[in-house]
């Protein structure tokens, strides 16, 4: 191609460009928010639910059970319609959200922590949506922009005090992503069920977490995994990432894996329960069923901190009554998620433990971050004006109940008793 | 120790046979950056095969024949089109990226089948890999067909003139290249990490095409240069096992892409080149036009 024709393309594309940028509809003056007489609500008469999924649905554990959330929303509301974007990126995210918007979308939701920032710039500019963030760490809110997240750590306790009396070598693995609040929080959740389960049996077990250094990083799993079992002995393994890798040497070693956030047995078949032992699933649609009904409802200024747990629960359409969080596997929930193939391992006082324990918090009366002390191990994050607790410092007295805003951006530290392979 | 070794010699494998792959396509002067890309073919069919039939042979021809195929486009675009290499590498990797994942998204998690025996400690494909690597340094330095191909990377045209047929040659060495690529992304998907997530090789064919610049185009150099980078990314998920306390596990992170930076920075000096001879193919990814 000749100089001349180059220039010639470079010129009609820039002239084309200027003529689209030129065709392009003014931007609306943004009108500033008036705010609603909340005692004089307005229904709605019907809603539509977006969300933007970070990663595919199919076949993963965290978009794949925030969609099923969304359509069992749609199956229970015949007045509320689903609808959703997959492998949203950065950034994807806001022209997707102004796509969705156009569609009709009112509650217009981004599933991974960094969709929050970009949908926090455009809140203003749709005042009558909501819009929903998961959370990492980030917990700024607006009047219509909501962080979102629910209370995991309650049923890693649970399975901390199964993982602590399934172990035998008294050493229990972790393969983790990065330490965040998110993880750090549900670390702490895991490791304060295995350390009361330690006491009750009078075991001493060694927690062992690795970073891998991000979410999904399958080879680096699976080397992490064999590490832990090989060189740290340990025969009961979770992990705080999205591959299947830790789940896949656990059943290569023969030794137990306590599940991470969705039911892979029962979901997907991944494994059986000789050796998934217990897993937990996170209802997502009883966070979503919150904002869609204060939509439906009109409220011009719903929740926007919104961390629920096994006190919270919907009624499907089915009729079944599902928690917020609540242990899992093979389709069972409760102390039927236990594996037949664990349960005669484990002795009955911590069996009547995991019942009661459960039972306490579905009845909001007991929670293992308010009765336990937080002891900061010295390991964690250091935050932007929030350093790492020293060793051994009383991050948070027993008895007393954390904020939700605290358990969200602040818990930066991991237990004292894990030990961080640095 | 010694287990960590064998395991990060399970990861050096499966660079290398990426690498040979790449390494003999380049000797003929084709270069294919969508190294990712057919791996990631290989990985998901070979796993989708397998599954299915509930058969590992299966799965790995069907592993080597995608790679083969997507060899062979890879040909058709940068020696029959003569389309820009770079370009059409780029295309490969996308188009592995978007296609596998859309293929393999039902056959998300574990493949869920017996393992595949280790002979003495080691994986199979360790002494699959030794073979291939020999045989190649084999056929490219002391045969014909070697000749032939080191000729086509360096002078086409002379090449043509002295009666070989250029892109006879190359298409060989591309569907060969693509078949090795695919293997690669068997040996991933089938042995290594038989857990399917999409895009679950993360940038590992990228490395094995780094390590083809490191190895000056010598399969033993290449095969030296993956057992480093395997050892040394092993050493950087366990520090501790060697020196521990001395750098934050961040830092060990690094360890590896600093080392193979230092080395290419080494390798690129005039000294360097002109003491060993470094034998980068002249016409490599350059497209050939048969004059008159």
């Amino acid at each position: 191609m000749s100089k001349k024709r180059i220039f010639q393309l470079i010129g009609l594309l820039l002239v084309f460009s200027l003529l689209m940028v030129a065709c392009a509809p003014d931007e609306e003056p943004v009108e500033p928010v008036e705010p609603v007489d909340p005692d004089e609500p307005v229904e709605v008469d019907e809603v539509t639910l977006a969300i933007n999924h970070f990663s595919i649905i199919e076949g993963t554990t965290w978009s794949g059970a925030q969609h099923r959330a969304g359509e069992r929303i749609a199956e229970k509301y015949d007045n509320v319609n689903y609808i959703y974007r997959e492998e949203v990126g950065p950034d994807l995210t806001i022209p997707f959200a102004e796509e969705m918007i156009a569609e009709g979308a009112d509650i217009v939701v981004g599933n991974a922590e960094f969709m929050g920032l970009p949908l926090k710039d455009i809140v203003d500019q749709y005042p009558d949506v909501y819009f929903a963030s998961v959370v990492g760490s980030d917990v700024t809110t607006e009047r219509n922009f909501i962080r979102y997240f629910p209370r995991q750590y309650q049923a890693l306790y649970l399975e901390g005090l199964i993982a602590g009396a399934l172990t035998e070598t008294n050493s229990v693995g972790i393969v983790s992503a990065f330490p965040v609040a998110q993880v750090s929080r549900r670390q702490a959740g895991f490791v304060l069920g295995v350390q009361e389960a330690a006491e009750l049996l009078g075991k001493e077990i060694d927690v062992y977490v690795r970073y891998s250094g991000d979410w999904f990083l399958p080879a680096e799993e699976r080397e992490i995994a064999t590490t832990l079992v090989e060189e740290y002995n340990v025969d009961v393994i979770t992990q705080q990432t999205d591959s299947g890798a830790p789940l896949d040497v656990a059943e290569e070693r023969g030794i137990w894996f306590v599940g991470k956030d969705m039911d892979t047995v029962g979901f997907y078949g991944w494994s059986d329960t000789s050796t998934v032992a217990v897993s937990f699933d996170t209802r997502w649609e009883v966070l979503f069923e919150q904002m869609v009904l204060d939509k439906l409802a009109d409220n011009p200024n719903p929740e926007t901190i919104l961390m629920l747990g096994m006190e919270s629960s919907m009624e499907l359409a089915d009729g079944r009554e599902v928690y917020a969080v609540d242990i899992m596997n093979d389709n069972k929930i409760g102390i039927e998620a236990i594996s037949p193939e664990a349960l005669p391992l484990i002795p009955q006082e911590i069996l009547d433990l995991v019942e009661e324990r459960r039972e306490m918090m579905i009845a909001g009366q007991w929670d293992p971050f308010t009765a336990n002390e937080l002891v900061s191990n010295g390991t964690g994050l250091e935050l932007p004006g929030l350093p790492i607790p020293e060793r051994g410092e009383v991050v948070k007295p027993a008895g007393e109940e954390p904020t939700a805003e605290w358990l969200l951006g602040s818990f930066n530290f991991d237990l004292l008793g894990t030990t961080i392979l640095e | 120790m010694w287990e960590l070794f064998v395991r990060s010699l399970d990861a050096s494998i499966v660079l290398a046979i990426a690498a040979l792959g790449e390494l003999i396509g380049q000797r003929s002067g084709v270069l294919n950056v969508g190294i990712e890309g057919v791996m990631l073919f290989g990985a998901t069919f070979g796993f989708i095969v397998a599954q299915t039939t509930g058969d590992y042979t299966t799965g790995f021809i069907a592993a080597i024949a995608i790679g083969a195929l997507i060899g062979l486009m890879h040909g058709v675009f940068s020696i029959t089109l003569g389309v820009d290499q770079v370009v059409s590498g780029m295309g490969i990797w996308i188009l592995g990226f978007g296609l596998t994942t859309y293929i393999g998204n039902p056959y998300t998690g574990p493949l869920g089948m017996a393992r595949i025996d280790r002979i003495g400690g080691m994986s199979p494909f360790f002494y699959l890999a030794l073979a291939l690597i020999i045989l190649t340094w084999f056929v490219l330095n002391k045969t014909s067909l070697g000749l032939k191909i080191r000729s086509v990377g360096e002078n086409p045209a002379v090449a043509e003139v002295s009666g070989i047929g250029v892109n006879r040659i190359r298409y060989m060495c591309v569907i060969v290249s693509g078949m090795l690529m695919g293997l690669a992304g068997g040996v991933y998907g089938l042995s290594y990490n038989p857990v399917w997530n999409y895009n679950f090789l993360m940038g590992w064919g990228f490395i094995a095409l780094a390590l083809v610049f490191f190895s000056m185009w010598n399969p033993f150099i290449m095969f030296g240069g993956a057992v480093l980078f395997g050892a040394l990314w092993q050493l950087a998920l366990s520090p501790e096992f060697i020196l521990p306390g001395v750098m934050s596990r961040y830092l060990w992170r690094m360890v590896p892409f600093v080392i193979t930076v230092v080395v290419l920075v080494v390798m690129s000096t005039r000294w360097f080149r002109t003491r060993w001879g470094a034998a980068k193919p002249e016409a490599l990814g350059m497209p050939y036009r048969k004059e008159g």
